[in-house]
């Protein structure tokens, strides 16, 4: 162990130093997304990020991921810069929208980045079964991404970021379009694979319950410019269960992301 | 690969052949009653009796102006829909490209076919060239317009998830693109295959010793109404065979997207 570790100063895992992001920056349309943002995460950590509609959480996973570049600031991810990052495949990533391929079954689409990374058809069709499995879609593998539901559509995303293997997962509102049942059951899962795989996750989220029931720590934004307004440590242990959630620590928690949620929307009039 | 099943099927297979089938036939049924009834010139509307006879009376030779056509419409057209794929990836591709381009894209539609299609002979003499060369500027403008936008309408989403494994173009082009694509492809082709049916007809009028088009002028000259009808009527269902196999081949290799309509030129 260096000195710099033993002394608590290494790097956090994931890294925010007063990132900015202004979209079409310089003209006279341009739209500041986020301003100062500076956090970290630490390694095999469960993130959450909540906030009001429109105040930068999608831009900043794809800031994370190296989709876009910051217009001030820096990021890094394991101590490289996200591109370079992303380059090594460490990177998963479920969008706010499922992006299936229409035109491959799904199946196809869960084995797709396997298949675009080299992995020969029956090891990565094996794979793609399990996470298929995973998120209840066994019987649907061979349908076409049009016969399947909204929610359908969104756990085959989840199953193909899941699938791919990464060790740091950026999941922007994962189960948006799922109802509340299959919501609970899908974030257990979730947590057994972080567990079990070590992962790294980054969640955006519009439930309070759902960040309190999953995250390490809950980062709060406030919109336009985007920053952010509190870190939340949350001081459950673990294993969560869904019965937790009506015990009276997990209520508080809830209820001081309700206030700070709260807080900055009345700043914000 | 997938057919959409139709969100209002009100027709079974059957009757999906059996209800146009009928229709048809009843067109001819009256047709051939109203010539017989007010015993209509034959010179002026010959009947669908007197036109099969018409048909048969001519014999083989007709199968040979029916290849002429044939043969020529199936070279414009792979000619044309290479050029025109050749072309939509250039534009696609690089934004000067696509500057360049463009301006002969707009001249080549404004530009009268018909009225090109005499200097063409002058200028490639009156065998197969001039006739390709028409069909092939009418044909290859709607899959070019098809092809550009099935390339631009790939989700960027899509193209970010492809980047979360490789940053390869080529990947990228293959594995998205190209298949976003497929479906605007064969929208564009159908068109196209209307079209090119259309030109070749056009570019025989001009000069042509054999063929459809050659056909329906030569009953013209010589008073021949029935040998007219005769060659129409071909031409139609040459036209219904070719869009037929293009539809095919549509069903075989595409898949579908809700509501993208081809773009006529
Ligand atoms: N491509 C873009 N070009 C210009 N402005 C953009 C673009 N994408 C997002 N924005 C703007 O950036 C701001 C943040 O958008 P973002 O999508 O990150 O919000 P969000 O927090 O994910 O919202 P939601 O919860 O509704 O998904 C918004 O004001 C939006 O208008
Ligand atoms: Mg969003």
């Amino acid at each position: 162990m260096t000195d710099s570790q033993a002394a608590g100063t290494v790097p956090p895992f994931v890294s925010f130093e007063d990132v900015g992001l202004t979209y079409a920056a310089g003209t006279s349309s341009a739209v500041e997304a986020l301003r100062n943002i500076s956090f970290g995460v630490g390694q095999h950590r469960f993130v959450s990020i909540l906030g009001p509609s429109g105040c930068g959480k999608s831009t900043l996973l794809r800031l994370l991921a190296g989709f876009l570049r910051p217009t001030a600031g820096r990021i890094s991810v394991g101590g490289v810069d996200p591109e370079v990052a992303r380059s090594t495949g460490m990177l998963g990533v479920v969008f706010q929208s499922p992006v299936l391929l229409p035109w491959l079954r799904v199946i196809d689409n869960v084995a797709f980045l396997l298949e675009l990374k080299g992995v020969a058809r029956t090891e990565r069709e094996a794979i793609a079964m399990q996470f298929i499995d995973l998120v209840g879609l066994r019987g649907f593998e061979r349908h076409m991404p049009y016969q399947l539901s909204g929610g359908m559509q969104q756990r085959v995303s989840i199953a193909r970021a899941l699938a791919f293997g990464p060790s740091v997962l950026l999941m922007d509102e994962p189960f948006g379009a799922l109802d509340a049942l299959t919501r609970d059951r899908m974030a257990l899962e979730l947590l057994d694979i972080w567990k079990r795989d070590q992962k790294t996750v980054l969640f955006v989220t519009h439930s309070v319950q759902e960040a309190v029931l999953l995250s390490d720590e809950v980062l709060v934004m406030s919109p336009r410019p985007g920053r952010i307004s509190v870190v939340r440590p949350v001081a459950l242990g673990r294993p969560r269960s869904k019965a937790q959630r009506h015990e009276r620590e997990f209520v508080e928690h809830c209820k001081r992301l309700f206030d700070d949620l709260d807080a900055d929307a009345a700043l914000g009039v | 690969m997938a057919n959409g099943t139709k969100p209002m099927r009100t027709l079974g297979g059957l009757a999906a052949f059996a209800l146009p089938a009928a229709s048809m036939l009843g067109l001819l049924l009256v047709w051939q009653v109203y010539t017989n009834a007010f015993e209509v010139n034959h010179f002026i509307l010959p009947s669908p009796l007197r036109v099969l006879n018409a048909a048969f009376g001519f014999g083989l030779p007709l199968l040979g102006h029916v290849w002429t056509t044939t043969y020529q419409i199936l070279v414009g057209f792979t000619v044309g829909n290479l050029l025109a794929v050749i072309i939509a990836y250039a534009i696609v591709q690089s934004p000067v490209a696509e500057k360049l381009i463009y301006p002969f894209l707009i001249v080549s539609q404004t530009v009268p076919k018909l009225a090109i299609a005499p200097l063409l002979v002058i200028w490639f003499g009156t065998g197969l060239t001039p006739k390709v060369i028409v069909i092939v500027l009418l044909c290859f403008f709607p899959t070019a317009i098809n092809v550009v936008q099935g390339l631009r309408s790939t989700d960027p989403s899509a193209v970010d998830l492809v980047n979360l494994v490789t940053s390869s173009k080529r990947t990228l082009f293959f594995k998205v693109q190209f298949p976003s694509a497929v479906p605007y492809f064969f929208a564009g082709l159908k068109i196209s295959m209307a079209a090119a049916v259309i030109g070749s007809i056009v570019a025989e009028w001009v000069s042509a010793t054999s063929g459809l088009g050659y056909l329906i002028l030569y009953g013209g000259q010589t008073m021949r109404t029935d040998l007219m009808f005769v060659a129409v009527l071909l031409t139609v269902v040459l036209g219904l065979v070719l869009y037929g196999l293009v539809a095919g081949a549509e069903r075989l290799l595409s898949w579908k997207v809700a509501e993208i309509g081809g773009r006529a030129a």
